[in-house]
């Protein structure tokens, strides 16, 4: 068990869920479940982007369920309506969902905790709802059929996987870095921040960004696990499923939200009506985590995990090491 | 040359003048007191100095350029530094961060050098990391370094605020009542560290209670009674100067808040 | 444009905007009495319209005694919620942010409950006033408008009578208004704010039921007459009681205004808008004149 634990520290708890996610298919995996396999890893770029938009800088998002939707539209639209070619898609769905993300940042100047959360809400609504009623572009509820793929299969688990863990690299590069503090400056105290130099709406507005792109890929990936989109997996309940996946994972932890991004999508379903008892227990398990946060108080958790993997001595931070 | 300038500074929260007409200022070198009861506006002051209000009236200049027209985050890149009367620091994160925080407006380094972690990246956050560990010795908290904020007592979350502000390289630091809650022992430790913080270069302007305290280390004392400068002068002038002998008895208010 | 269309469409918005207003209301006492903002109100108002399908559809009570019994249950439910849920949340003096992620996680436990126990497919019922138009003249009105607007009305009377002489009702507005010196005359906040739980839950319940005739349930509805209900508490300024109402039938009836002049696949993007535009620019409603700087 220590050696375990040893070997875990030296690599990092996300290499290692990255490392076991890599053998998985080796070993040789039933179809459905591999289907849910991706999806759980596609689910990881999106909380992801909420780590970092809300774990690191406080804003509380329920839109991005609208923001995965514009990367999948966006790259099904130019892939099947203009003949694009499925790599350009890959690169421009998550830039205009950058530029969307960056609008969805404005608002976050002026308006806080519920404010906020409603403007997401609606937000990510009217995207559905535009998607929705525009057949000629997206197919409305018929949905936008037959899109090209970058891969297929393995070779696309394989290329999302990587995607993946670089961007859960980035993630914690930027965590540790002088952005990440000021994101975190943010949510603590956004006055104290800005009297440090920090500035606030600026940051603000790149922690949007960033985290739309990062839902925007997601959306490519989903787009390509398919091959078909429909508005109806673009609703309110994708973005709470989103929320309860990065607060189950502990808000600001890499490692935890991609366990609970597996956790909450994949974790086997023997029968049908299983997802929606399991939305149900893990909605209740949220619920108890929140009523008993204090009692909770992570710090207890912390100590544990401290004692079985210490964080190593700072000096090794600073010298630039990831 | 004085280093800030208030010019009849007012600022008006709906029918409340919190601060009316106020002309103030501190030169290079100098630390300055800001005195008055509790409501007299001195931290609103403060907070006008430091772009977190604009002022209803009047101007601020600080070495030689206004503003009272620009955010904080601006005004802290041009050297203004502060403290909070109630701490404001990131209590989740460790000391070395909360200082960190501090060099903010002097990274150079931009978001692909983090992502990609280049050799700017590397130096710089060396560089900044010997400077923090330079700050922690300056300010005696070297031994926390690691630990996180919200841990620390009291009092030395109060010094790792002025050294989280030392960081940024300010001309001048404004202090909100610093003394306040520490004990004996840590007044001392604080009086000696302001020194030491006025002999390397930085000019302070501190709004305090403890009257010992402002008695010893500043030059030039300005007193405020609600929103209004009612008198300025070294310690001992304002001493003699009846109206500020009222106010303070007045409110029934002695050395503490 | 003739003089029955425009009254046409002050009826159907009027039927919808009472809905929308009893939803409201339910969020701003809450609001009032916690400074809580529950998300949930649409979903327990689905719930509600289910409760009673099963009531009086499904078990064929009669419809009085099904309304009474599901309103009864509900506000028992929103009695429970606070007490176990919300109070203990609000008096911890947990971050906000935190109280509203377990009101989303309360959210997807009520939505993924109605899609267990009562299934994805679109449910209705009908009042037993049925379903046939009545004919004014040129005007079509539907049996229940007139149901609707008179249950909201007596609601809205009692609900009046009940804050202005009770003693419960005046109770609360002191909690609302001065919770401290109220704490201090010996008023049992958590009771009171248990008491109006049971009470905005009742009426999201009541709001359900009313709605179910008119637009077919489903377990997803409850965000979107969410949405819809805060855009009515911006409008007519948060906590305000006569505000919701405005704010209500403002948004029933420029829903059906944009559905008729406009084109109706795109009502509810503009009443999504109406609701961004008061959060960005008028948070405190058309009425309030108050934007305070705090020190």
């Amino acid at each position: 068990m220590a050696k375990l634990a040893a070997l875990l520290k030296h690599i990092g708890a996300t290499q290692a869920i990255f490392l076991v996610l890599l053998l998985i298919p080796l070993l040789g995996v039933p179809s459905y479940q591999f289907y849910i396999l991706e999806r759980g890893l596609q689910n990881v770029l999106v909380v992801l982007s909420l780590v970092i938009l809300l774990g690191y800088t406080g804003q509380l998002s329920l839109g991005q369920a609208g923001l995965v939707a514009v990367g999948a539209y966006t790259y099904g639209i130019l892939c099947v309506n203009f003949g694009l070619s499925p790599w350009l898609g890959l690169i421009a769905a998550p830039l205009a969902t950058g530029l969307v993300g960056l609008i969805l940042g404005f608002p976050s100047f002026k308006l806080t905790g519920p404010f906020l959360v409603v403007n997401t809400i609606a937000f990510s609504e009217i995207v559905r709802i535009l998607i929705l009623n525009n057949e000629k572009l997206t197919g409305g509820p018929f949905g936008l059929n037959r899109i090209p793929t970058i891969f297929d299969g393995l070779k696309l688990y394989y290329f999302m996987l990587v995607v993946a863990f670089l961007a859960a690299i980035g993630t914690l590069r930027l965590s540790r870095s002088y952005i990440g503090l000021a994101f975190k400056a943010i949510r603590e105290d956004e006055i104290a921040a800005e009297s440090m130099g920090v500035h606030v709406r600026n940051f603000k507005l790149l922690a949007f960004i960033i985290s739309a792109v990062l839902a925007g890929i997601s959306g490519v990936f989903f787009a390509n696990m398919s091959g078909y989109l429909n508005p109806d997996s673009f609703t309110f309940n994708e973005s709470s499923t989103y929320l309860l996946m990065v607060v189950l994972g502990g808000m600001s932890n890499v490692g935890g939200g991609i366990l609970s991004s597996f956790a909450v999508t994949s974790l086997p379903e023997a029968l049908r009506f299983m997802v929606r008892s399991r939305m149900v227990v893990y909605s209740i398990i949220l619920l108890l985590m929140v009523r008993y946060t204090k009692v909770l108080e992570i710090e207890n958790f912390k100590r544990i995990i401290r004692r079985l993997w210490p964080t190593p001595p700072a000096a090794d931070r600073d010298k630039g090491n990831v | 040359m004085s280093l800030l300038t208030t010019t009849q500074v007012t600022k008006r929260f709906g029918g409340i003048v919190a601060v009316n007409e106020v002309d103030l200022s501190v030169g290079s070198g100098q630390i300055c007191g800001l005195i008055g009861p509790n409501g007299s506006g001195k931290t609103t002051l403060v907070n006008v100095i430091t772009g977190i209000y604009k002022p209803t009236a009047g101007t601020v200049s600080f070495d030689g350029r206004p503003i009272h027209n620009r955010p904080p985050h601006e005004i802290c890149a041009l050297g203004v530094g502060r403290t909070f009367q109630n701490i404001r620091l990131l209590l989740t994160q460790s000391v070395f961060d909360n200082v960190r925080l501090g060099a903010h407006v002097h990274t150079r380094s931009n978001l692909w050098d983090v992502l990609l972690q280049t050799r700017k990246l590397r130096r710089e956050e060396k560089e900044f990391a010997d400077r923090i560990d330079d700050v922690l010795e300056f300010t005696g908290l070297i031994q926390y370094r690691d630990e996180l904020a919200k841990n620390l007592p009291y009092g030395r979350q109060k010094v790792v605020e002025i050294a989280r502000a030392l960081m940024a390289r300010p001309k001048l630091l404004l202090l909100d009542e610093p003394a306040a809650g520490l004990n004996s022992s840590e007044k001392g430790n604080l009086m000696t560290l302001l020194r030491k913080i006025r002999e390397s270069g930085v000019s302070l302007l501190l709004i305090e209670h403890e009257m010992a305290m402002v008695e010893a280390l500043s030059d030039h004392v300005f007193v405020l009674n609600y929103g209004r400068m009612i008198s300025q002068g070294t310690f001992a002038d304002i001493k003699k100067d009846l109206a500020v002998v009222e106010a303070y008895l007045g409110t029934g208010g002695s050395s503490h808040a | 444009m003739g003089f029955d269309t425009v009254l046409q469409i002050l009826i159907q918005g009027l039927n919808m905007g009472l809905i929308y207003a009893l939803a409201a209301l339910g969020i701003s006492l809450i609001w009032n009495a916690t400074g809580l903002f529950n998300f949930a109100q649409g979903d327990l108002l689905t719930m509600g319209g289910f409760v009673m399908l099963s009531m009086f559809a499904k078990w064929a009570l009669p419809y009085p005694l099904a309304f009474v019994l599901t309103v009864v249950v509900m506000g028992l439910l929103g009695y429970l919620l606070s007490q176990g849920f919300f109070y203990p949340m609000f008096s911890q003096g947990l971050h906000p942010d935190i109280i509203i992620i377990g009101t989303i996680a309360l959210i997807v436990l009520v939505q993924n409950g109605i899609l267990l126990l009562w299934g994805p497919h679109p449910q209705r019922f009908s009042t037993p006033l049925g379903d046939h138009p009545v004919h004014l003249g040129q005007i079509i009105v539907m049996p229940y408008y007139l149901w609707n607007i008179a249950i909201v009305v007596v609601l809205v009377i009692v609900l009046q009578m009940f804050f202005k002489k009770s003693m419960i009702g005046i109770a609360m507005r002191a909690v609302a208004q001065r919770p401290v010196a109220a704490a201090l005359m010996g008023v049992r906040t958590n009771q009171l704010v248990a008491l109006t739980f049971l009470l905005a839950t009742g009426l999201a319940a009541v709001a359900g039921i009313l709605i179910a005739p008119i637009i077919p349930l489903t377990p997803e509805m409850g965000s979107i007459v969410a949405l819809k209900a805060f855009a009515a508490v911006l409008i007519g300024g948060l906590g305000s009681f006569a505000g919701a109402l405005i704010g209500g039938i403002v948004i029933g009836v420029a829903e059906v205004v944009f559905a008729t002049l406009v084109v109706p696949t795109y009502k509810d993007v503009f009443i999504f808008l109406i609701l961004i535009a008061f959060l960005l620019f008028r948070p405190r409603g058309i009425f309030s004149s108050e934007i305070s700087e705090k020190v």
